[in-house]
């Protein structure tokens, strides 16, 4: 199930090349409206949990050193309940409840609880369908998301028969694919096939939704194009908003302190508005840890990476107008035992 | 000159007692304190002594050119020496001491600063964790694929 392998970049443009072609092809299909294309998306948000499906999805993503990395997962799916693993790290979910459990990591619980509704996928994005072709030998619409400027930033390939999302594509403001999940393989229809029984567990491992952050902590309406749509305590204290664009995901996590950046991985600098940060690109999508006023945040994102970035932005504003005198002085006296 | 109360004399009345520069009450009141005491007796003697060995010392001509010297302070630089104005020196020796007492006030206000005033701790987000949790959230009403397959591959973050 598992193949990690790491070649050129080289290669995963060439292969969306050719999907590329493939689709510019098929355009003579005739495109859609920007009604169908939201359509699609919406009802593919769900088809996942109701239809019964089983596959191998590889996941491409370009890493901090611009190599293209490559991993394989497998996914199956039966009346609701799933699972999706890879190695010794497995998630379960039926239709309002996940837990990951893995070798070498704490399992966490996630369940359905009360939070705004999603925005409409086109509420920020330009949708159009392009056109058709075909992924893991399914016949599948494909739909872009285009930003205000014109650029596209994603493109979905859509089940034509199941309406399952079977690719998804992102891409960076320049137009190159920083980010694929695609099936490989995959069986839909009436399958026979074990899902795990949902792991047990105490209620206190999940988030617990909460109606007002707790002193000290920071929230905002919008980030953006990113409209709020819970706010939750973590068992360990920290605080997570969770946002979307209609399209797109991102969390921002917050804890009391300042950050380690010693004990952080080395990942990417990104000096944001005056800020101090440090972005990672992951199979998941970007990552971005910053401090601001003794609160450590951690941003994650699967939207196009200068997207996640600019929640730096919209999240901490512009740190330098807000500094104090006092903020000065500690970081002259301090900052030659925290340098990066 | 009023006449001093006994516990208002010190020795250098006894210089002055020896050179005979005190008035009469002055020198009566001396003089009875030399009589009712053994200790500024003794005291006299002393002062007495050293008086007479400084005047017995002979008598040195000054170099040639010492009191031109003496006269003209201002000319240090070729004649090797300055005249001192005692007070105002004294007063720049006190402006250097309170400077100094300031500054290391001050620096010592630094250091407990940076020592005691409590810092925020040191967080080390854990960054597999959060990934997972934020996908598991976004996968709630959401395709559960493309959602969950990238959160489950090993990214190494966590240490």
């Amino acid at each position: 199930m598992t193949e990690h392998t790491r070649r050129p970049g080289v290669a995963l443009a060439a292969s969306v090349l050719t999907m590329l072609g493939a689709v510019v092809l098929a355009t003579s299909a005739g495109a859609g409206t920007p009604d169908e294309a939201e359509e699609l998306l919406t009802k593919a948000r769900k088809i996942a949990t109701h239809e019964s499906f089983a596959g191998v999805v590889e996941v491409q993503w370009i890493d901090d050193a611009g190599l293209v990395q490559a991993e394989r997962v497998g996914a199956r799916g039966v009346d609701g309940a799933f699972v999706i693993g890879v190695g010794g790290r497995n998630t379960v979910g039926n239709d309002d409840e996940r837990v990951t459990t893995s070798d070498d990591h704490p399992d966490t619980r996630s369940k359905q609880a009360r939070g705004g509704r999603a925005p409409r996928p086109g509420e920020s994005w330009d949708l159009e369908v392009v056109g058709r072709h075909h992924i893991a030998e399914r016949s599948a619409t494909v739909v872009t998301a285009s930003d205000g400027a014109g650029r596209v930033r994603a493109r979905f390939s859509i089940d034509r028969e199941t309406g399952q999302l079977l690719r998804r594509v992102v891409l960076d403001e320049h137009g190159r694919t920083v980010r694929v999940v695609r099936f490989v393989t995959i069986i839909a229809g009436e399958l026979d096939v074990p899902i795990p029984a949902m792991p047990a567990g105490p209620d206190n491992q999940a988030p617990v939704a909460i109606d007002s952050l707790p002193s000290g902590f920071v929230s905002r309406s919008d980030l953006g194009p990113y409209r709020l749509l819970g706010e939750y305590l973590q068992p360990d204290g920290a605080v997570q908003l969770y946002y979307s664009d209609g399209l797109f995901t991102a969390s921002v996590f917050q804890k009391s302190g300042r950050v380690d950046w010693d004990g952080l991985p080395s990942g990417a600098r990104a000096p944001i508005d005056g800020l101090r940060a440090r972005s990672y690109a992951t199979a998941a999508g970007t990552i971005v840890v910053w401090g601001d006023r003794d609160l450590v945040f951690t941003a994650v994102g699967d939207g196009p990476p200068d997207a996640v970035l600019a929640i730096v932005t919209e999240m901490s504003g512009n740190a330098s107008e807000d500094r104090s005198w006092v903020d000065d002085v500690t970081d002259f006296v301090l900052g030659p035992f925290d340098w990066e | 000159m009023s006449t001093p109360e006994a516990h208002d004399m010190d020795e250098t009345f006894l210089s002055a007692y020896l050179d005979d520069e005190l008035d009469v009450p002055t020198r009566a009141a001396v003089q009875a304190r030399i009589d009712g005491s053994p200790a500024w007796e003794a005291e006299l003697v002393e002062v007495r002594a050293a008086r007479d060995a400084v005047r017995a010392l002979p008598l040195v001509d000054a170099r040639p050119g010492f009191w031109d010297h003496v006269l003209d302070g201002n000319d240090h630089d070729k004649k090797g020496g300055n005249v001192v104005d005692l007070g105002v020196a004294r007063q720049r020796r006190a402006w250097v001491s309170r400077w100094r007492a300031l500054a290391g006030a001050a620096a010592a206000a630094v250091v407990l600063g940076v020592v005691l005033v409590p810092r925020p701790a040191p967080v080390d987000p854990a960054l597999g964790t959060l990934t997972q949790v934020h996908a598991e959230r976004a996968s709630l009403g959401n395709d559960v694929v493309s959602n969950l397959a990238g959160a489950v591959v090993p990214a190494g973050l966590d240490r």
